[in-house]
């Protein structure tokens, strides 16, 4: 399979799983998002293995790490800042704002807390841990 | 404290195995064109193994496809 052709099968099948997962939920259906999805993924999974030339190279694992470490930072940074705002706000006429707040600051912490667990998690595999 | 920088022959080596193209470089590294290109614009360092790839790709050693200056 071409790099072409993969690249037009994973525009397909993205918006027909995005179709079909707009639709769901729109028509109240829960079953069919999560198959959808993993169909989807196991077709693309399939697509890939065909490919001879090679698409994905250590370069690319790089730029994806260090997007993924930028993307952490600035996130947890905004969404603290929005949940402490919101805290803040949050006053008796307003118990709408603290909730939103209350979640956005778990959020925070439940991706902080994932965060130390996977690095902890590379950290043991690359020999970081005595 | 000066800023080491790793530099490459890799555009050089390349005319002189028959103008291999960075396509056929690439297919032979086992990495994709633009690696090479960024490599070859000193925009990005390879790890360790690609560049032994590299050398071996050429015949040659690692010193004489990178080389460290500080």
């Amino acid at each position: 399979m071409s790099v072409k052709a993969y690249r037009l099968w994973m525009a397909a099948i993205v918006v027909i799983v995005a179709g079909l997962a707009g639709w769901a939920v729109t028509a109240g259906n829960a079953f069919i998002p999560a198959p959808a999805v993993i169909v989807g993924a196991a077709i693309l999974y399939f697509c890939r293995r065909r490919i001879k030339v090679v698409i994905v190279d250590e370069r690319i694992h790089r730029i994806g790490e260090q997007a993924s470490r930028r993307t952490i930072e600035i996130a947890v940074i905004v969404m603290a800042l929005v949940a402490s705002t919101l805290l803040a706000l949050g006053t008796d006429n307003r118990p709408e704002l603290e909730t939103v707040g209350v979640t956005l600051g778990y959020s925070v912490c439940a991706i902080l807390l994932l965060y130390t667990i996977l690095y902890n998690y590379f950290s043991r595999k690359f020999g970081g841990k005595e | 404290m000066a800023r080491a920088r790793i530099n490459n022959r890799i555009r050089r080596l390349r005319f002189d195995h028959g103008e291999m193209t960075q396509e056929e470089l690439a297919s032979r590294v086992g990495c994709t064109r633009q690696t090479i290109i960024a490599l070859e614009q000193g925009k990005y360092v390879p790890s360790i193994e690609l560049a032994f790839k590299m050398a071996r790709a050429f015949g040659v050693t690692l010193e004489d496809v990178f080389q460290y200056e500080e």
